[in-house]
């Protein structure tokens, strides 16, 4: 007797003449279970080979809903998914993709309080978060309820992926034992990321999340691939647990979740506030103030407020400013965190009197030129 | 000075330095990189007392968010 039906025997018949998985394989896939963090980039190839696969049980964390620049790479969503929750597409694609596994959505933000209650119903955790305060997250539940962390996460056009907190190997902290300087290493949004690039990390995430379940094969545990999409390097490293580690060391002084956005600096606000401008104040003062676009040269394609001179924030320090006399600076992005740094920046290069206009462009075409277009 | 293969690239460093030296030389001083001497992480608390001895394979590297 088989725990597979009829159609899942059909379905799943190019894995039997394989001796790794076989009948007996499927149904552990059948019975196993796996919790994918973020239904994105890294999520979408992983929550559609795995469906496609036979994970009896996958479940999904995911509160974000789909925008338009979503689509470049996170394969799960479609353009009529725009502006709903990406657990709603994702729930249509992968019930079609097969209705024969259990979908666990849970449409809620992964926080220290539910983490370990999610985590520990599930045999594999794989990490697709967008995030370092997620990402100490995952790493320390795992660690504390005992799974193993099929870990991957990109930017431009490289990639890393590792399977943490198995069998004795190392944890992401044994790794990165703290976050770098908030600010200092780019999200996908702000450094750009090769659409397909997610597709490669994720599938080879998946691939791995499979191997455990299985039990076959050599996990990418105690290694760290490196992926580099411009040379095709496949480059690994190795590494060991630390016993120094502070979560999973010989005498570990984190014992519990703590407050990981604290921890990774990211909720802390600056000393140095900044002077806003709203926009209807700015509307009537474009002839006078010196209006400064700290966005990317591509985001002024889509919108802009005009007259702005463009310089984006990275070339602030470079820029060969002009005398700006007692004019009035006013600095703008998208929604006015970009901008905000900009005025600080600004002001430590000398500049007396210098605006960030409050939310940003968005909140300009909300309040005040409604025909530009969004993004 | 002695060489290093740093990612891939020929640099100098001062003679006898440590891992943790060797970085600051290097121009990678506090920030939050994981470094692998000829293969292996070394862990960050024993970057300082890690002797180097001239033309290891460095990889210095910083993790990375997106997803």
């Amino acid at each position: 007797m088989t725990l597979l039906s009829t159609e899942e025997l059909i379905r799943y018949s190019r894995h039997f003449n394989l001796d790794q998985v076989g009948v007996e394989g499927q149904e552990r896939l059948k019975n196993g279970s796996a919790l994918l963090i973020g239904a994105g980039g890294l999520g979408s190839p992983l929550a559609l080979y795995l469906a496609a696969a036979g994970v009896g049980r996958l479940g999904i964390v995911d509160f974000d809903v789909v925008d338009r620049t979503n689509l470049q790479r996170q394969i799960l969503h479609g353009s009529a998914g725009v502006g709903k929750p990406k657990l709603e597409s994702a729930r249509a694609r992968l019930r079609d993709m097969n209705p024969y596994i259990d979908l666990e959505l849970h449409p809620v933000r992964l926080t220290s309080e539910n983490a370990l209650d999610l985590i520990a119903a599930y045999d594999v955790v794989a990490d697709g978060a967008d995030n370092f305060p997620t990402r100490y997250l995952v790493n320390d539940a795992c660690v504390l309820t005992g799974k193993p962390l099929v870990s991957g996460s990109i930017q431009g056009f490289e990639g890393q992926l590792s399977v943490f907190n198995y069998r004795g190997g190392p944890c992401y902290r044994c790794l990165f034992p703290s976050p770098p300087p908030p600010g200092s290493v780019p999200s996908c949004a702000e450094g750009g990321v090769l659409g397909i690039l997610p597709g490669v990390i994720g599938c080879l995430q998946a691939t791995e999340v499979l191997k455990l379940l299985l039990e076959i094969g050599e996990p990418a545990a105690g290694r760290l691939l490196l992926y580099d999409a411009l040379s095709l390097d496949f480059n690994q490293l190795r590494m060991e647990r630390d016993p120094q580690c502070a979560l999973c060391g010989d005498n570990p002084i984190i014992t519990s979740l703590v407050d990981y956005e604290d921890f990774c600096g990211s909720g802390q606000t600056d000393n140095d506030p900044v002077v806003e401008i709203q926009p209807q104040e700015l509307v009537g003062m474009l002839d006078k103030v010196l209006l400064v676009d700290v966005r990317e040269a591509y985001e002024r394609l889509i919108c802009k407020i005009e007259p702005s001179l463009h310089v984006p924030l990275h070339r602030l320090a470079d820029h060969p400013w002009p005398e700006s006399g007692d004019r009035t600076m006013v600095t703008y992005c998208k929604t006015g965190i970009r901008s905000a740094d900009a005025a600080r920046r600004l002001h430590a290069q000398g500049f007396n009197d210098v605006r960030s206009l409050a939310g940003g462009m968005m909140a300009w075409i909300d309040r005040i030129d409604p025909r530009q277009e969004k993004y | 000075m002695f060489h290093l293969r740093v990612n891939g690239e020929t640099r100098m460093v001062h003679e006898g330095s440590t891992l943790s030296e060797a970085l600051d030389q290097l121009g990678y001083r506090g920030k939050q990189f994981a470094v692998a001497v000829n293969g292996t992480f070394v862990p960050r608390h024993r970057h300082e007392s890690y002797a180097l001895k001239g033309n290891e394979a460095l990889e210095v590297l910083a993790p990375m968010q997106g997803g």
